[in-house]
């Protein structure tokens, strides 16, 4: 009985049940960002999100590169939660133009911090990395 | 008083599963409390993802657009011997998920755990002890893994884990009292390309029961720390934040001969906090043990 009150003195009354929210927090949401540069090879880029964005249903963006990649290297993305150290599903990706690209059937599976991770790849190596953050 | 040492083992299977990317499961996966040698039990289980906290614990509650449902069912085997115990537990899982308007599942075996008990004498009546080791092999896909739609056949812990703890019980005539303490580690393990640093972890448990004739109540509360942790994927390493959460057991058990027990519990991981970066689950199961 005491290590049941100590246990129950321990949750300080913080429960969930009476401290939550029911829909997700998309303020900080930003849904274009323009003119970002990737660090090391500084090739910059723009990103938009789909209208109705973020939301638990399929989500797509866009990634309009200013210049063309070069041979052989190819644009790699993928969402990232790093509090919990995982990922999503992968995405579907179509190449809209040279410098255009889309990524549908995101999915942000659950709420919180995600980050999505643009690479440039060559050789199946990533050669620059930039990451964006999103919470909802 | 012995229809409540059967039953009161049934708090500490491990019954509710639906956050394998994010904690470990405190419950010993199963517990001989009465002279046996052998005991099989049964379980079916099934937990709902009602929310999610975060690191700064903020919960925020899913709507009717994103369920997470995960359907188990479970058994396991023990084998007892003077005050050694060894035990092994295996289930089987669907999980299933709706995002907007897309639907997946998967189903799978999950991860195996094995546990070694040993019970400690007191010389006192009414008060028991047992320590225990357990393992968990990580032999199911986790969200380390390459993910299936909607990350649905991610069940698995990811990491190897060991862990020792210990269990105390008392029993008076119509009551019943139980706490338990253990800690664990979480091995390093390479999954794929992600290289996964260790983690340790522990979970403290009390628990009451009342006992009439063949029937059962008990409410167990169980508070439950993952450390944060490294998680390495082509050359860039993340740390995770530490994860927390209560859960708050309510369980109806009832004997149903000298041999066979049956419980029904509820599992809600809502009730007390706080919680941290974590999902937050509610589950019932349905228990039936037999032993000889």
């Amino acid at each position: 009985m005491r290590w049941m009150v100590l246990l129950l003195l321990a949750s300080c009354g913080d429960s969930p049940l009476f401290n939550h929210v029911k829909t997700p927090d998309a303020g900080r949401f930003v849904r274009s960002v323009e003119d970002q540069r990737f660090p090391r090879s500084n090739r910059a880029f723009d990103l938009v999100w789909q209208t109705g964005c973020p939301s638990f249903d399929a989500c797509s963006f866009t990634v309009n590169l200013k210049d063309p990649l070069d041979s052989g290297e190819e644009l790699f993305a993928e969402l990232w939660m790093p509090s919990m150290g995982h990922g999503s599903s992968p995405f579907t990706v179509r190449a809209l133009g040279p410098t255009s690209w889309e990524f549908s059937d995101v999915y942000f599976i659950m709420p919180g911090n995600w980050e999505v991770v643009l690479k440039i790849k060559s050789g199946g190596q990533a050669i620059d990395e930039i990451r964006l953050d999103y919470r909802l | 008083m012995k229809f409540a040492l059967i039953i009161v083992s049934s708090f500490f299977l491990s019954t509710a599963y639906a956050s394998s990317c994010c904690v470990a499961n405190a419950g010993l996966p199963q517990f001989m409390t009465l002279p046996a040698k052998w005991q099989i039990t049964t379980t079916a289980s099934q937990a709902r993802v009602i929310g999610d906290t975060s690191t700064k614990g903020r919960s925020v509650f899913r709507g009717s657009n994103n369920r997470e449902k995960t359907t188990q069912l479970g058994g396991g085997i023990a084998w007892a011997k003077g005050p050694w115990q060894l035990n092994a537990s295996f289930a089987y899982a669907q999980k299933e998920r709706q995002l907007g308007d897309k639907t997946a599942a998967s189903t799978g075996a999950t991860d195996p755990s094995f546990a070694v008990v040993r019970e400690i004498p007191t010389g006192r009546f009414g008060h028991r002890v047992w320590s225990f080791v357990r393992h968990i092999f990580p032999a199911a896909d986790s969200v380390y893994d390459t993910q299936d739609e909607l990350s649905t056949n991610s069940i698995g812990a990811g990491r190897p884990q060991t862990g020792l703890g210990a269990l105390y019980m008392w029993n008076a005539r119509y009551f019943d009292a139980q706490a338990l303490a253990e800690a664990h580690l979480g091995h390093a393990n390479q999954r794929g390309d992600t290289r996964l640093g260790s983690q340790p972890g522990g979970s403290m448990g009390a628990g009451v029961g009342w006992v009439k004739s063949k029937w059962r109540l008990g409410s167990l509360i169980t508070a439950r720390w993952e450390a944060s942790s490294t998680v390495k994927q082509e050359g860039r390493e993340t740390r995770t934040g530490r994860i927390q959460v209560w859960d708050s057991t309510l369980s109806l058990g009832r004997q149903i001969d000298a041999f066979q027990n049956a419980a029904l519990s509820y599992n809600d991981q809502t009730l007390l906090g706080p919680a941290r970066n974590t999902t937050l689950s509610r589950s019932f199961s349905l228990l039936w043990q037999w032993r000889w």
